[in-house]
């Protein structure tokens, strides 16, 4: 005779010993786990960006409208070493290394705004939905890698960087730096298709319009603000589709029209 | 290594560690081994796809059990009517004489319990959880999981087989 909760123990130790975890779990389930992530584009900034004020932080209203704010976290400016909020926790730049985003134009970066040994900011701001970003360039010693950051709550839940690194030249500028971040809602539900996803575009500082174009034939206005416009984007995993475009307007008139491309092509 | 690189380290070497003990609790739950790998491994995925935070947490384990409790019991509901099915008591009849016997019976008892007291039971007699880490797990209260408990070992003692088995605190069958 035994009481039940000996029974029960000892039924339960004996039944989960028939289980044996396949040798490859890790292999699978990161796998598994890169395709959860692959939902992001990035293209290369503008030069001009780059020597622009350094932190750039705006947030996109309930309303439409970008507002200013200076309570979400800052990434620090170049001089500002690694003393802020978003280069000190760790996982700020434990992104993936396993994605090239097409081929990588021969420079992309101005040496004068990319020397030194701290981070390059590029632009940061929290969506509507609460979802934080961050556009930057890493540190001389780890390879001026371009890499974006989503976080929520000051907390960055992805990252991701360009596999290669970039050598400067000074005459290569790039239109603007772009990046999908997933809304709340995707980020929550873990969806692999079909996901909603915020389209950030940080273009030219004195970018005072954009529109964009899934199929190249329908267009919607970005909000825009600072120069960073954002649209919310119903796609599947793969991202954009290629037929995907962006117009960029500033003071001086269309300054970008042509697809979206993950790296969009160089201008001298 | 860049820190990515560490990040894929420590995740592998976190599922070199736990995988098994996960995959048998997901066994548990479950009550199929093809299932149970499904279950740690959508579990894993997401886990890895954010594991910068959730290593931060200071405790993967819970997350992890978490999520493949809520996977399971959504899954579950998902395939009820084939899974009444399957677990229709299929009950061997121990005589008592067998220890084997009387554990597939167990078995068979606990696999036919609600998905959500059969996980409160795995988790209390098999992960060996507090009642507070039991219920952080199924999302619900402290009360709900002894509630739970409370209903599934007394569906185990009411069952004909087990009941000539079992002794009683005062010592009576």
């Amino acid at each position: 005779m035994s009481d039940i909760d000996t029974l029960v123990r000892d039924a339960l130790e004996v039944d989960a010993s028939t289980h044996h975890a396949s040798g490859d779990l890790a292999a699978r389930s990161m796998s598994a786990g890169r395709r959860l992530r692959r939902r992001r584009r990035a293209g290369l900034a503008a030069t001009s960006l780059l020597s622009a004020a350094g932190v750039v932080v705006a947030s996109l209203t309930a309303t439409g409208a970008f507002s200013s704010t200076t309570t979400q976290r800052v990434i620090p400016p170049a001089s500002g070493g690694d003393s802020g909020q978003v280069h000190n926790v760790p996982a700020w730049s434990t992104w993936p290394n396993d994605r090239v985003f097409g081929s990588k134009p021969g420079s992309a970066v101005l040496s004068g705004g990319r020397t030194g040994d701290a981070w390059v900011p590029i632009a940061s701001g929290t969506m509507p939905d609460g979802m934080q970003f961050a556009f930057d360039y890493e540190a001389t010693q780890l390879g001026h890698k371009y890499s974006t950051d989503m976080g929520v709550n000051g907390q960055v839940i992805f990252g991701e960087e360009l596999a290669e690194n970039l050598a400067p030249a000074p005459s290569d500028r790039l239109p603007y730096v772009a990046n999908e971040f997933m809304t709340s809602a995707t980020y929550d539900n873990g969806k692999e298709d079909g996901d909603t996803f915020w389209l950030v575009v940080v273009g030219q500082p004195a970018t005072n319009s954009a529109e964009f174009s899934m199929d190249g034939a329908h267009w919607d206005p970005m909000q825009i603000e600072h120069g960073i416009a954002a649209v919310k984007v119903q796609a599947d995993h793969a991202g954009l589709p290629a037929a995907a475009r962006l117009r960029l307007s500033d003071p001086d008139g269309l300054y970008f029209d042509g697809p979206a491309d993950l790296l969009p092509a160089p201008q001298s | 290594m860049t820190n990515r690189q560490t990040a894929d380290v420590a995740f592998q070497d976190y599922v070199a560690s736990r995988g098994q003990a996960l995959t048998r609790m997901a066994y548990l739950l479950s009550g199929s081994h093809a299932d149970a790998d499904d279950l740690v491994q959508a579990a894993l995925a997401k886990a890895y796809a954010r594991w910068p935070h959730i290593s931060a947490l200071g405790s993967p384990d819970a997350y992890v059990r978490r999520m493949i409790a809520n996977q399971h019991i959504s899954w579950w509901r998902s395939r009820r009517r084939e899974r009444l099915a399957a677990v229709t008591p299929d009950v061997a009849i121990a005589d008592g004489s067998s220890s084997h016997a009387t554990a597939d019976l167990v078995r068979d008892l606990v696999r036919s319990l609600p998905p959500k007291q059969r996980a409160a039971v795995v988790f209390r007699y098999y992960e060996d959880l507090e009642d507070e880490a039991i219920a952080a797990a199924l999302g619900c209260s402290v009360g709900t999981v002894r509630s739970q408990i409370s209903r599934a070992l007394a569906s185990l003692r009411g069952h004909c087989d087990l009941a000539e088995l079992i002794t009683t605190p005062g010592g009576t069958p």
